[in-house]
């Protein structure tokens, strides 16, 4: 894994952080959006604040099968490898 | 793998999947549900509902006239027809459900547009030649809150009843016709194939179907492939989430209580359930995913009891608590319901009912059955899914929709000290249409948030979303 994916794993689970209130630390891969509190709106603000910290459009299609932190992570890998 | 055919597959086991169902066998047609028919429901609409059969209760002053007379019309229509349905519900069910005449509309210091909002729902009732009569807050049974209400409005051609017992009574008729199947699960996904729609259940089984009503509430539309829900072409849709909750009360309560609608919301509402039982209600946040596995947060438990001790009775505080529920209300973009022929002619929905799911199934299943056996009689309904929607420019909604902020954020005994509360509307105006105007992170996700639901509703989350980027 590149330091620029790890990087950016790094980026969404801050986010989480950010928006859930909780220490980074406590949410692993396993972690589910919906137990950290997140609401429609929370996970809509998830989407403009990753957009915006790393460049990746995420369309609301592409975010609605997001569960937890790992498919989130999954989600921004593919782009990572193709830039 | 089981697979059965059927005539029509009705996806959904709330009040218009039931109502709908209902319906199609009259018609005598081979039906499948597909929806839980055990389990807690979470989410479902129709068990959260406080089910006032509110034809005009619902009419708020600034509403357009033409939406105005389009609604009542359709919730008179549905109506008129209601008590003859529910005996038909009750003969074949053998279980009566009990209708409770009229609903009481309190206008209170609360709601500074409380008493131009009486007037219209008073109006809207003798438009259509039913009776709405002025009275004092001192006739109203139950009514015995913190704040004075200063009058009172009486319509008797309202009614209530019990969500819950109609839910069953339906469900023992559908379960008992050998020409209806019950498949106790969710759908999964739908194909074309052939001349049919292969309809798969979470279960592993697939139903062949000449024709599907989709009545499954906000989450409706997802439940088609992608294929065929481009051909379906349903308009959005979205939820309003509710929590309400039942309570046992020291205080006899003969018919429903409830203020005129508030701050996007239907305002505070005590129902009556038998055996001492009220149901209070409700909050309403709009949803843009279905996320119906949230519990009830304290917080909206809190405003529901709040609210009410404030403007119904103050007793409900000291009330034994007996459930707690959240409903999902399908709300459109336009507000309208949808009911009948999608653009794919096998695909049909009945749906988007938002607070009149109750009173509008037996119309809806009416025009959804319609459209099946007849079709070309209800594609030009104002409710057919394939109408155009006229959706407001961002702009125009804030500068409308910032009065109703304030109420929402006061809530019932919040007050602003005198000449404030318009400083803090045009504040609050102002603020939004610059966040909205601009490039920064706030903006990108006003203006996200609002392509996905342009509607008035969208205006509390806007504030929320602002604030949750720091």
């Amino acid at each position: 894994m590149s330091t620029h994916a790890l990087g950016r794993q790094t980026v969404a689970r801050q986010i989480l952080a950010e928006i859930s209130g909780r220490a980074a630390d406590t949410i692993i891969t396993s972690t589910r959006l919906s137990d950290l509190g997140l609401d429609s709106l929370g996970r809509l603000t998830l989407a403009v604040l990753l957009e915006e910290r790393t460049g990746r459009p995420l369309p609301d299609d592409e975010l609605i099968s997001v569960r937890t932190l790992d498919d989130l992570e999954r989600l921004l890998r593919p782009t990572e490898r193709s830039a | 793998m089981n697979q059965f055919v059927t005539d029509v597959v009705v996806a959904g086991s709330g009040l218009l999947g039931l109502a709908t169902a209902f319906e199609l066998l009259s018609r005598d047609l081979d039906v499948t549900v597909i929806g839980p028919r055990t389990g807690d429901h979470a989410g479902q609409a129709s068990r959260a509902a406080g089910a006032m059969l509110t034809v005009f209760s619902e009419v708020e002053a600034d509403h357009d006239p033409q939406r105005v007379s389009l609604e009542v019309g359709e919730r008179l229509a549905a109506r008129t027809g209601y008590e003859a349905w529910l005996d038909r519900v009750g003969t074949a069910s053998k279980q009566a459900v009990r209708l409770v005449p009229g609903v009481w509309v309190i206008g209170n210091g609360y709601g500074p547009d409380d008493t131009v909002n009486l007037r219209a729902i008073a109006k809207a009732a003798e438009t259509h030649g039913c009776r709405a009569e002025f009275a004092a807050p001192t006739d109203v049974p139950g009514l015995a809150p913190q704040v004075r209400a200063h009058e009172a409005l009486w319509l008797p051609d309202e009614a209530s009843l019990d969500p819950v017992l109609l839910v069953e009574a339906l469900a023992t008729v559908l379960s008992a016709n050998p020409r209806c199947r019950w498949l106790n699960t969710t759908v999964s996904t739908v194909n074309e194939r052939g001349e049919h729609l292969a309809v798969d259940a979470a279960d592993g089984s697939t139903v062949l179907a000449a024709h599907l009503v989709l009545a499954a509430g906000a989450g409706t539309t997802g439940l088609l492939a992608p294929a065929l829900a481009e051909q379906v072409d349903a308009p959005p849709l979205r939820s309003g989430r509710g929590v309400s909750l039942l309570a046992r009360v020291p205080f006899s309560l003969p018919a429903a209580v409830r203020t005129p609608n508030r701050g996007f919301a239907c305002g505070s509402h005590m129902v009556p359930r038998g055996d001492g039982t009220i149901y209070l209600g409700a909050t309403n946040r709009l949803s843009t995913e279905s996320d119906y596995g949230q519990p009830a947060a304290l917080d909206e438990i809190a405003t529901l009891v709040h609210d009410a001790s404030a403007e119904l009775n103050t007793t409900i505080r000291g009330a034994g608590l007996v459930e707690v529920r959240v409903g999902h209300r399908p709300v459109t973009l336009d507000h309208l319901p949808l009911f009948g022929r999608t653009g794919h002619p096998m695909v049909h929905l009945a749906t988007g009912t938002y607070r009149c799911g109750v009173l509008l199934a037996p119309h809806a299943a009416g025009i959804v059955a319609d459209g099946i056996t007849a079709p070309s009689s209800t594609s030009a309904h104002p409710y057919s899914p394939r109408r155009a929607m006229h959706l407001p420019a961002l702009d125009d909604l804030i500068s409308g929709g910032t009065r109703g902020l304030v109420d929402m954020l006061c809530q019932p005994g919040g007050s602003l000290p005198p000449g404030t509360r318009e400083m803090l509307e045009r504040f609050l105006e102002a603020a939004l249409h610059e966040i909205a105007a601009g490039t920064s992170t706030r903006a990108v996700a006003m203006r996200r948030l609002w392509q996905r639901a342009p509607m008035v509703e969208c205006l509390p989350l806007l504030l929320d979303a602002v604030g949750r980027i720091r």
